[in-house]
């Protein structure tokens, strides 16, 4: 038998028979700290064909592979119970292999909030949190709790950097208020308002050199919000413990950063937006989720409409429209306690280019189909596997298919 | 082609779920849902009990918090255990790790055997667990019991 077997044998053996920490015991006074991680190695392959039109006469095509591992995010947690009705907890995340000295990655302070138990039904918190909108946000960079690796588009970390979460849900909160009350035998009926600060990009950003004069004049320090619409949310909902339903419609209200041009997702170099300044946006989220004997299934929908009458003032911008819609639906079965297989379908459809580019590329729409599936090692360990295949729908500037085979290793400590 | 076959051996044996037989000897017995003596609470119903293991309820009447205490791995007991409230380990773990990660619950406190949860019952103001009826001592509470005709 070859060393590599041997190995592979010790490997499977640790790996099922390392001792559960994460559920040990724990006292309620103690600081509890704990945490997960991912890694995972990836293989991907994009093919993308511009055709000659307007915009680029010339046309060309990309074509790219590339393999590569990532430590995908590391989370640390922090969670002391002060007393039997407040909680103080900490988060602190690094995602993309995050190292300062390359540097690659990115690390951030997502959470850090302080709760109070108001009475038995309702729920303050207070401090830098994850808000309650559609079934995933709150939850968004949990890792484990998801059968798959790479999450849908608008959850998904490494897809940051060309597509922009906030478009489509609030990042972020500052207070909230949330409760839950049984209506009815076994069903509870949930809520949650908050408020929070407008989208990331009005943050000021002192060191990047993007402020202009005003706002470089006006600014106290990094990070603080330059404007003073702030956002304001909410999430009503009823679940059944029972049989594990659970519904919700969500909405948020606050101010679309228009201030600056901007590139569409696709990186057209040619084709952007100019500025059209803030624009009041509404957010509309509505989710379903329950299981059924071995099947799990949540679905989520989420809408931004936008106040367009203040732009279409102008005459260049009278056909501007800003929405954008995404969908996403998963289905898990469990083979057993152990074995599971997924497969999870997502759109989104984004008009913003559509009145500088006529049936643009986001406005044809991105799909994703991903199937997959995981093995619980053991009550700490999962590995992971998933086929993830992304294209656009037909539109006259742009065919783009992109694959993507993941496996990771997900643990909980 | 030998070495695939090898790791898939590994992989099905280390995939099967095998019940401890510790607790095998608890298979034709009552379940009895159980506190410390000194918790002033009446009998409660499964949805009450689902409440509490689901992390809907979080606290008793008096206010202080309850403890939940649950075995380790998928004894005979456990596997009855959450069968009795339509849920398996793995569901109700995924339960357990969203109301850990998002701040809302800390989790159960994890025990080894029957012992160790009388224990856990017993020393730890707040505890709820389950034993096998016969285990159920004169310095506990039975809230609930689950008949062995599942």
């Amino acid at each position: 038998m070859s060393n590599r077997i041997v190995g592979l044998i010790l490997l499977l053996t640790i790996l099922t028979q390392v001792n559960n920490n994460a559920f040990s015991q724990v006292n309620d006074d103690d600081l509890y700290i704990f945490g997960f991680s991912q890694i995972i190695f990836n293989h991907r392959q994009l093919d993308s064909n511009i055709y000659p039109n307007t915009l680029f006469p010339a046309g060309y095509s990309i074509s790219s592979k590339t393999s590569t591992f990532a430590l995908h995010q590391v989370n640390l947690f922090f969670q002391k119970s002060i007393n039997n009705k407040t909680t103080f907890f900490l988060n602190f995340e690094a995602s993309g292999s995050y190292s300062s000295r390359l540097p690659s990655g990115e690390f951030e302070i997502p959470e850090g909030w302080i709760s109070f138990k108001l009475n038995e039904n309702l729920l303050l918190k207070t401090g830098l949190l994850l808000p309650k909108f559609n079934n995933l946000t709150e939850i968004k960079n949990r890792l484990p709790l998801f059968p798959y690796i790479i999450r849908p588009i608008v959850y998904e970390t490494l897809f940051s950097n060309i597509f922009k979460p906030e478009d489509y849900k609030p990042q972020n909160a500052y207070v909230q208020l949330s409760g839950s009350n049984n209506v009815f035998k076994n069903y509870i009926f949930d809520y949650a308002f908050y408020i929070g600060n407008a989208e990331n990009s009005f943050l000021s950003s002192i060191r990047s050199n993007e402020l202009g004069a005003e706002e470089e004049n006006t600014t106290l320090y990094r990070g603080e919000n330059l404007n003073t619409a702030l956002l304001f949310g909410g999430r009503i909902g009823i679940e059944n413990f029972i049989s594990t339903k659970k519904m919700g419609v969500s909405f948020t209200f606050d101010e679309d950063n228009k201030t600056k041009t901007e590139n569409s997702v696709f990186r057209l170099p040619q084709l952007t937006t100019p500025v059209l300044g803030e624009v009041a946006r509404y957010r509309l989220g509505v989710d379903l989720s329950f299981t059924i004997k071995n099947f799990s299934f949540e679905s989520e929908y989420m809408g931004a409409f936008h106040d367009h009458s203040k732009i279409r003032k102008k005459e260049a911008f009278r056909t501007a429209k800003l929405n954008k819609y995404f969908f996403y639906g998963n289905l898990t079965y469990d083979f057993s306690e152990k074995l599971y297989a997924f497969g999870y379908y997502s759109t989104n459809k984004d008009y913003t280019y559509e009145f500088v580019a006529p049936n643009s590329p986001s406005r044809a729409g991105i799909n994703i189909i991903s199937l997959g599936g995981g093995w619980r090692i053991n009550e700490v360990t999962a590995f992971k596997l998933q086929l993830l295949r992304s294209s656009l729908n037909k539109n006259e500037y742009l065919e783009y298919n992109f694959n993507m085979l993941t496996v990771g290793i997900s643990t909980i400590f | 082609m030998k070495t695939f076959s090898l790791f898939c051996f590994v992989f099905i044996l280390t995939s099967v779920t095998e019940p401890s037989l510790l607790e095998a000897q608890y298979s034709e017995e009552s379940i009895s849902i159980v506190v410390h003596e000194s918790i002033e609470t009446d009998a409660i119903n499964i949805a009450q009990l689902k409440a509490f293991y689901t992390l809907n309820t979080l606290n008793w009447k008096d206010g202080n918090r309850i403890r939940l205490a649950d075995y380790k791995g998928d004894n005979y007991l456990r596997i009855r255990f959450y069968s009795k409230l339509d849920l398996t380990p793995s569901k109700i773990k995924k339960i357990w790790l969203r109301a850990q990660f998002t701040g809302k619950s800390i989790p159960p406190n994890v025990v080894n055997s029957v012992a160790e949860m009388i224990e856990a019952v017993t020393d730890l103001p707040g505890t709820i667990g389950y034993v096998p009826t016969s285990r159920v001592s004169p310095d506990m509470r039975i809230l609930f019991e689950i008949s062995n005709d599942l």
